[in-house]
């Protein structure tokens, strides 16, 4: 529990910082709902709906954008991954990087959308940067998930014979 | 098995009954989250001044501290109300050394440019304004009314390269007139090249102009404008008004016109 914990906070601080720095130059990849998306898969599903509605919360704070928007983009990020989920079969890395896109796809558009000021007027040209978002989330959730298994087939102890 | 069943339909329910909790309590915040995060931020501000600032347990020295801030924020307004009386002093003092009628305005708005743009202000033709009357500040001359419409007024500063204004310097005592470039700097133009200017001398406007009273302050001199050959020298002016923050003016009516009623 405490491990997760610490990996949704390192999340939420990595997506401030990406935010702060990539977000300026172009598009910062969207690793909260990657991390999501991944807990849900492989632990409660309930715990990743807490972290999704907790970690939104306080990256709105942190980035000054309306409270509760990052929240409820995650929550109907997680939920559009959940149905993708259920209609569709599969599982490995694929399957894993397919929900994320589908919850990156879904989070940002409710966001801009909702976190626009009037409510609603960020319907246009705008929502363009969604795919790019999507293409370097996907890049880096396979980058993250290679990465990872490296280390674990490096420390994994080699049975042959 | 059938326990296992139960648990897992539980489960879900819980789960869904959380998520659409979150989603709630998300909109409520997206609709409501700047009023409540700001009502917590002061009261919990209000909380903390409390316990720093209010931990005297003395009735006294609490009043007193209360005094002490009523008094500063008394006195920063008489301060404000000290400048704002010199600056009406100096204008009742214009009223009464000159003839000509005098109508106090306040500027509204200042349009595109500030400082080739013009001024708006509060006094129209209902309040007696006319064309051409001219516009003045405690600070010196600040133009002339170029539009008058009902309950408003357009004022052309001279930093305005449409408006000449016909000047002599004091002490030295040479003759020019006061123009502007189109980048707003201001020049005194067309002044005999015996005359002995210095910098610092004062612009003041003319009697031969026509629109403008004599002895207005416009401006001081800071310089000569070198590298222009000609039979007249072309000085650098300093303008007397600060046009940015000039507030409250006094609009001269031309000579022989009194009020409304002669018109």
């Amino acid at each position: 529990m405490q491990a997760r914990i610490f990996v949704l906070v390192a999340a939420v601080i990595i997506q401030f910082l990406l935010e702060l720095v990539a977000g300026r130059l172009f598009v910062a990849p969207s690793v909260l709902p990657f991390v999501l998306v991944y807990l849900s898969e492989n632990y409660e599903k309930m715990w990743a709906i807490d972290g999704a509605f907790w970690s939104g919360f306080c990256l709105d704070l942190l980035l000054h954008q309306p409270p509760g928007s990052s929240s409820l983009a995650l929550l109907a990020g997680l939920y559009a991954a959940k149905a993708f989920s259920i209609l569709s079969s599969g599982e490995g890395k694929g399957y894993l990087l397919s929900m994320t896109a589908i919850a990156v796809l879904i989070s940002d558009t409710v966001f801009i959308l909702v976190a626009s000021r009037p409510l609603g007027s960020g319907f246009g040209p705008g929502l363009l940067l969604v795919v790019p978002r999507v293409l370097l989330t996907v890049i880096t959730g396979a980058l993250i998930l290679t990465l990872t298994e490296w280390i674990s087939n490096m420390r994994s102890r080699i049975v042959s014979g | 098995m059938i326990t296992s069943g139960k648990k897992s339909t539980r489960r879900s329910e819980e789960k869904n009954r959380r998520f659409v909790l979150y989603i709630t309590i998300s909109l409520i915040l997206l609709l409501f989250g700047p009023a409540l995060l700001g009502g917590l931020g002061s009261w919990l501000g209000a909380r903390f001044s409390e316990a720093v600032f209010s931990g005297t347990n003395s009735p006294t020295e609490d009043k007193l501290r209360n005094d002490i801030m009523q008094l500063m924020l008394e006195n920063s307004i008489l301060r404000e109300e000290a400048v704002k009386a010199d600056q009406y002093r100096t204008l009742l003092g214009i009223t009464r050394t000159d003839d000509r009628d005098a109508i106090p305005a306040r500027i509204l708005y200042r349009s595109e440019g500030l400082v080739t743009g013009t001024m708006v202000i509060d006094q129209g033709r209902r309040d007696g304004i006319i064309d051409n009357s001219v516009c003045i500040s405690s600070e010196g001359l600040v133009g002339v009314v170029s539009s008058v419409s009902e309950t408003t007024s357009e004022i052309l500063p001279i930093t305005n390269p449409s408006v000449n204004v016909s000047c002599v310097t004091w002490p030295s005592g040479a003759y020019g007139i006061l123009q502007s470039t189109s980048s707003g700097e201001l020049n005194l133009v067309h002044v005999d090249l015996t005359s002995e200017v210095e910098p610092g001398d004062q612009v003041l406007t003319s009697r031969y102009g026509g629109v403008f009273p004599d002895g207005l302050l416009a401006g001081r001199i800071i310089g000569i404008s070198t590298g222009e050959a000609g039979l007249a020298l072309r000085f650098s002016v300093a303008s007397a008004v600060d046009f940015q923050s000039t507030g409250e003016v006094l609009i001269l009516l031309p000579e022989n016109f009194h009020g409304i009623d002669a018109q």
